[in-house]
């Protein structure tokens, strides 16, 4: 029965705690043995859920990462509701700032700022006004240049936010989700599903189906007034990379990310293309940078088995050279 | 007609909506059924048939553009929903409850009459005590109810209520309106599309033979997606998907915004609506704001700011 296949599958492995909460974010910290001196924080996309990254024991990233001897924090934004509406970008950064100091052992240790799609811009504005804090950037599929001709691109340009966030007032997980399905509405409505119905006697193809769509639907809503900035100053302006982004009045400036840099992208990932992260590569003055192209989408970068033999490895190694 | 090789036991659907997502659920259900309709196009394909734009193609866009719209329309109906709760747009509603409430009342005296009469029958006696005490206090509390005076308004409901209950719902009137023509001009961008790929795999399909049902059902899809691919880009398709979500989000809010003025332009409301609330969040967020900037100076202060223990 594919009930019986699908019963009980419950998303992450690695072990791990919630040492900071603030009504809506929580800073978790993964068990592990650690050796390596610096640790890794990672900012998740404000846009899904995190545990993508920890799925279960086969694709997970953190698992690598544990067992590398890392210490590892991640950052959950959380389910927004509507009383969350009003936060800002600058909250989630501020958020961020809160998070490096509960992870940072003294005011002069730095750590490995690493950012998740979404989570990647938050990074990139992070590590730009606090580059004194950061010793590592490592961004994943990360948006940074948002000038890219894209579907979803064009269809975030074309909206008006404010007319979104003024209806719904958050932007919901069910609007998001219907946009990222309908960007590619042939493969992703018809083709996947006939996919599934060729394997369903397959019980492994329909757990790892079902663990994804599991995450793909559990989306959180996106606060109306960070879903306004994130079309408008984001998409519409491509504020970071013209250098025109700023948060309290203070300029965020690219320029000021001289720390070692690891780009990881797909060069299949319809949703945040390489284009979406090539013009900043080549923008920023680090001189130690470095980027990972996976032939896979935005998703399987991280969760494909062919991700973990071939991309994961290779973080983990460019990490520990510059961790100690 | 060919019948799928794959189905889900019926005894099972029940279990699995509870397991699976709703949205994959729903996306797996149509999509059996599109199975089936591939199938049937298969099977003509390979008797020899010509292919040709049939109701198997029809019934395949049907489930394909249903999960098109789907939050969105339950933007739409729960709008819809909303409506009965309020009183003056839904006097046929209230009219037939009514009906229902009369007639459910003349049933209940015709019952207790039927178990009156059929105790002084059979038990010989009459029925009295708590049902006539209840009777004779309906009957007294209705009198008292009447003795009230009642105020006349006037019917004319444009001058009882606020002007701005009216413009909002006129407002959200016109967008609802224009919303419904963009709406059934996506819904025949998208058709279009979708006739013009299939006609497109149809002379592919009768041009060669596929060697198995996968193969058949993977060149459609395929042909299906490109064409997609470009109509999602254009600037046709990028002109009307604005414009009906700007209509729809417009429509939403103006009504929403009638609902309100309507409830607070009665005294006796007992409800904030979402605006009020949501001017006590902003307030909410903003105090949160300084309560942390505040900590950050005092952590800063006691030179706690950067430090754990472990």
């Amino acid at each position: 029965m594919l009930v019986e296949k699908i019963k009980d599958l419950k998303p992450g492995f690695c072990e791990k705690e919630v040492v900071l909460e603030d009504w809506l974010f929580k800073l978790h910290r993964f068990k592990a043995e650690v050796k390596q001196k610096t640790p890794i924080l990672i900012s998740y996309a404000f846009i899904n859920r995190p545990y993508i990254l920890d799925l279960h024991r086969e694709v997970s990233a953190i698992k690598y990462l544990v067992e590398a001897g890392f210490d590892v924090w991640l950052i959950d934004w959380g389910y927004p509701k509507i009383a969350d509406r009003h936060l800002s970008i600058e909250d989630y950064v501020d958020f961020i700032d809160r998070c490096v100091e509960v992870v940072r052992r003294s005011p002069n240790e730095k750590i490995t700022l690493w950012g998740y799609c979404l989570g990647t811009t938050l990074a990139v504005i992070y590590a730009s006004l606090y580059p004194e804090k950061i010793r590592n950037l490592i961004i994943q599929t990360p948006p940074v240049n948002f000038d890219t001709d894209n579907t979803l691109a064009l269809w975030a340009k074309n909206i008006d936010p404010l007319k979104v966030s003024r209806a719904l007032l958050n932007a919901t997980g069910d609007f998001l989700n219907i946009a990222f399905l309908l960007i590619d509405p042939v493969r992703l409505v018809i083709g996947k599903y006939q996919s599934l119905i060729d394997n369903l006697n397959d019980e492994k193809s329909v757990k790892d189906f079902f663990y994804m769509d599991h995450w793909i639907f559990d989306s959180p809503s996106v606060p109306g007034k960070v879903f306004e900035e994130y079309i408008i100053r984001w998409y519409h302006r491509n504020e970071i990379m013209k250098g025109e982004f700023t948060v309290k009045g203070k300029k965020v400036d690219i320029k000021n990310i001289t720390m070692p840099l690891l780009v990881l992208v797909a060069s299949k990932d319809h949703i945040t293309p390489p284009e979406s992260a090539i013009p900043f590569f080549e923008a920023v003055p680090s001189k130690d940078k470095k980027i990972l192209m996976s032939e896979k989408g935005h998703i399987g970068l991280t969760v494909s088995r062919s991700s973990h033999t071939k991309i994961w490895p290779e973080v983990v190694k460019w990490l520990i050279e510059r961790s100690n | 007609m060919v019948t799928t090789d794959v189905s889900l036991p019926e005894r099972e659907l029940l279990e699995l909506f509870k397991e699976a997502p709703k949205e994959s659920f729903e996306l797996l259900l149509r999509n059996l059924r599109i199975r089936d309709y591939l199938q049937n196009l298969y099977y003509k394909h390979s008797l020899g048939l010509k292919l040709f734009y049939d109701e198997n193609f029809d019934r395949i866009f049907d489930e394909f553009f249903k999960f098109f719209f789907r939050p969105l329309e339950l933007a739409v109906y729960g709008i819809r929903s909303l409506r009965f709760l309020f009183y003056s747009f839904d006097v046929e509603f209230l009219e037939t409850q009514n009906e229902v409430s009369r007639a459910l009342n003349d049933f209940i005296i015709s019952w207790f009459e039927h178990l009156k009469l059929t105790s002084e029958i059979f038990l010989g006696r009459t029925v009295t005590g708590p049902s006539d005490l209840l009777r004779y206090f309906i009957k007294m509390y209705k009198e008292r109810f009447e003795r009230i005076p009642r105020v006349d308004l006037s019917p004319d409901y444009p001058f009882i209520f606020p002007k701005s209950v009216f413009e909002k719902i006129e407002k959200s009137t016109e967008h609802w309106q224009k919303f419904s023509d963009d709406f059934l001009k996506y819904k025949g961008t998208i058709k279009e599309t979708y006739v013009k790929a299939a006609e497109k795999f149809i002379e592919v399909a009768n041009s060669k033979t596929f060697g198995s049902y996968q193969e058949f059902s993977n060149t459609f899809s395929e042909i299906e997606a490109k064409a997609f691919d470009e109509l999602l880009k254009s600037k046709e398709y990028l002109d009307l998907q604005k414009n009906m979500l700007e209509n729809l989000m417009d429509y939403i809010y103006y009504y929403r915004s009638f609902l309100e003025e309507l409830l607070i332009s009665n005294p006796v409301n007992p409800f904030a609506t979402i605006s009020m609330i949501d001017e006590a969040f902003k307030r909410i967020t903003d105090l949160k704001r300084r309560v942390s900037e505040l900590e950050k100076k005092v952590l800063e202060l006691e030179g706690k700011y950067a430090g754990r223990k472990d």
